[in-house]
């Protein structure tokens, strides 16, 4: 059952994606509610994300890397609703001159390798700062995220926490390999379910001496029945019609 | 030389972090035995590496590599203090701390060693 704030950025997302005429609609609906958990979630009316849309450069918050380059708009959007100022003329990566963004990036895998430099400064300086880092699956391909979480775990970055955003069921033991490489491994149950997100959020954060990967089992086109794990919306902008009939379906 | 050097120069430049990816040991003895807070040794991880001395860099730290398979330093964010050493027949140290300095990205020429 989805929230009304959900909806609404579900729908801001997706005529995003139609305004700038690019993007990824149903990629980018697995990832919209692990975002909106992130900078919404909170524990006893206390952020479980320490940031302050009005200072966005603020020397304590928590960092949020993206690194999953699909779902920016669900960026955007939760941003825009959090109350950051996001200019009216969006980049199509992530750029660190959007307020809120904090890591320029064009390539796969590119997020997951600053977020464990960045976890290791944090380690270095004994901050007290966490840093969230969001990949898709099809990042784990690729060799240098797999050095990257080596490195994390070699140095025990526990202010770290990676989402694993699989929305693409496959035949892979995550689970193990990321144990067997010396990491915490939080399984959602369901990764669009806000009470869900948040506990895998606040259990992260309790994480001592060991990096945390959040395994996240999403659905493409989460919350757009009509679209729903059909591959041919993965990377669709929608029409004005379809938004329309999305429109009414979400509120 | 390169190893004290650099021992020398991160005594004045406190935010100084170095990554060696040398295969299989570590280059750096000398550095490590000074900073072992600041040295991090990521054998062979060359890819990930560059990467990664950008989000140190993103918190005000000066980054070093060293290792085979850094040829340039292309990061998209040029705001980022990384610095590839790469061995060099014209390569020189007398500039050395001054160019760790200097702001963004770059590849600096050091002499070649044995």
């Amino acid at each position: 059952m989805m929230s009304p704030r959900q909806r609404e950025l579900r729908l801001a997302a997706l005529e995003l994606i139609s305004k700038m005429g690019h993007g990824h609609s149903g990629r980018m609906l697995s990832s919209i509610d692990l975002i909106e958990g992130l900078y919404f979630g909170k524990e006893n009316e206390r952020q479980i994300f320490k940031h302050k849309p009005n200072m966005p450069q603020w020397e304590e918050r928590d960092f949020f890397v993206l690194s999953k380059l699909e779902a920016l708009p669900a960026l955007y959007a939760v941003l825009a609703k959090d109350g950051y100022s996001v200019p009216e003329v969006l980049p199509v990566f992530p750029n660190r001159k959007v307020p809120g963004v904090e890591v320029t990036t064009e390539e796969h895998a590119y997020g997951l390798c600053m977020a464990v430099g960045m976890a290791q400064a944090i380690k270095m300086d004994r901050l007290n700062q966490h840093v969230f880092c969001l990949v898709g699956d099809y990042e784990l391909d690729h060799g240098k995220a797999w050095e990257a979480i080596m490195t994390a775990a070699e140095n025990k970055l526990e202010r770290l926490c990676l989402i694993v955003d699989e929305n693409d069921p496959r035949d892979w033991p995550i689970q193990e390999r990321f144990e067997s490489f010396g990491w915490k491994v939080i399984k959602l149950r369901d990764a669009h379910d806000t009470d869900e997100i948040v506990y895998g959020y606040m259990k992260a954060r309790l994480t001592l001496r060991k990096p945390t990967c959040i395994w996240a089992p999403t659905k493409k086109s989460a919350g757009v029945p009509f679209a729903e794990r059909k591959p041919e919306y993965d990377d669709a902008i929608f029409s004005e019609a379809e938004l329309q009939e999305i429109k009414s379906i979400l509120i | 030389m390169i190893d004290i050097k650099l021992t020398q120069i991160a005594l004045k430049i406190k935010n100084l972090i170095l990554i060696d990816v040398s295969f299989p040991k570590g280059r750096f003895t000398e550095f490590k035995k000074a900073y072992e807070n600041r040295y991090l040794h990521m054998p062979c991880r060359a890819s990930s590496a560059g990467i990664l001395a950008g989000g140190l860099s993103n918190f005000g730290k000066v980054v070093v590599l060293y290792g085979d398979g850094f040829n340039d330093c292309n990061l998209p964010d040029q705001t980022l203090n990384v610095k590839v050493l790469k061995e060099d027949a014209e390569g020189s140290l007398i500039t050395l701390e001054e160019d760790l300095k200097a702001f963004g990205p770059a590849v600096l020429l050091i002499p070649e060693e044995d």
